[in-house]
């Protein structure tokens, strides 16, 4: 067990809370067509549960579960994603042309292509966003005799050397 | 959907009040919470004005932002920010009259509230239940309608994301 974060009340909540705020964001997602919502909503959602798990638990134990880079590679497949669901219209006709069955009104699959895009902007948003606090939240600046210096630390241990 | 007057100008003089106190407050903490303060009152607004979707953004963005501005003051900065004093005021004073003036010639050529020169967006409405079979207008106007607009919106916030890796890299940087 280790002490680094903050106290061990904010850490039980947000470790109760936190699947919360992801089931949160994804409904939000995935029901965007239906209720109010969508996929900027929700992808801001999932990262609002990443950045309380950062606060609470310290940068370690987040970039375990959701290393940088990984994120960095579901931002680009995120907007990829998009584009080529753009691109799927012109199978059929036109760039962004909604090519697929409609379905029936308040189903869940339904309205075509709207599903699929509010996904990938999700996808593109939560770790686009996470990615952003995560370097903003690794970069420091040290005063040393020389001067100013720039460093990044990954893990809250490397920061206490 | 009746819309409660009284309490939508309350709570937008709060939200001045709030912008007013974040650009005067003499210390960057208190200006900060008070810009946290507008922005989640703007949230409300935007509820009350039936826009849950815009809701859920900001009140999310806003959070995010607050917690980035705090930690940075609270790590970096030492210094307070200085007052503008007198020539300040008077500067924003003559800005705001002029702007007042503006606004009221401009609010007589304005459009009555409902009937927009454009027409596209009631055919939005009609369209996107019987078209596309989604009840959320919003949705179906940002992604399929106008689905041009949240290309372009994904690629500035992509380059936005990939500009602040750029800037805070490690990798290839030249102390001096």
């Amino acid at each position: 067990m280790n002490d680094k974060g903050m106290s061990e009340i904010v850490k039980g909540i947000s470790r109760i809370v936190f699947p919360f705020i992801l089931l949160y964001g994804l409904s939000l997602i995935l029901y965007g067509h239906i209720t109010p919502g969508g996929g900027f909503s929700g992808g801001v959602v999932i990262t609002g549960g990443f950045v309380l798990l950062l606060l609470a638990f310290g940068k370690g134990y987040v970039f375990r579960i959701l290393p940088v880079n990984i994120a960095k590679a579901l931002d680009s497949a995120g907007a990829l994603g998009f584009l080529a669901i753009a691109l799927l219209g012109f199978l059929s006709s036109s760039f962004f042309y909604n090519l697929l069955p409609k379905g029936y009104i308040f189903h869940l699959w339904s309205a075509g292509t709207i599903i699929l895009s509010n996904i990938m902007i999700g996808l593109k948003i939560a770790s686009g966003l996470f990615v952003a606090i995560a370097v903003l939240s690794m970069a420091r600046l040290i005063h040393t005799k020389e001067g100013i210096k720039y460093k990044q630390s990954r893990t809250t241990e490397e920061e206490d050397q | 959907m009746t819309l409660n007057l009284p309490l939508l100008v309350v709570l937008m003089l709060l939200m001045t009040g709030g912008c007013v106190i974040s650009i005067t407050a003499r210390s960057l903490t208190s200006s900060v919470v008070s810009m946290g303060t507008a922005g989640l009152i703007l949230s409300i607004l935007f509820l009350l004005l039936g826009a849950p979707d815009i809701a859920i953004v900001q009140v999310f963005v806003e959070i995010v932002a607050l917690i980035v501005l705090l930690s940075t003051i609270r790590r970096e900065t030492r210094a307070d920010m200085s007052s503008s004093g007198l020539y300040g005021v008077l500067t924003l004073i003559i800005f705001a009259l002029f702007l007042f003036v503006f606004m009221l010639h401009g609010s007589e050529i304005v459009r009555p509230f409902g009937q927009p020169v454009i027409k596209m967006g009631a055919e939005y409405i009609k369209a996107s239940p019987v078209l596309l079979k989604a009840p959320n207008t919003v949705t179906a106007t940002v992604l399929d309608f106008r689905g041009y607009d949240t290309l372009g919106e994904a690629t500035v916030i992509f380059t936005a994301i990939a500009g602040v890796i750029v800037l805070l890299r490690i990798k290839g940087r030249k102390d001096e």
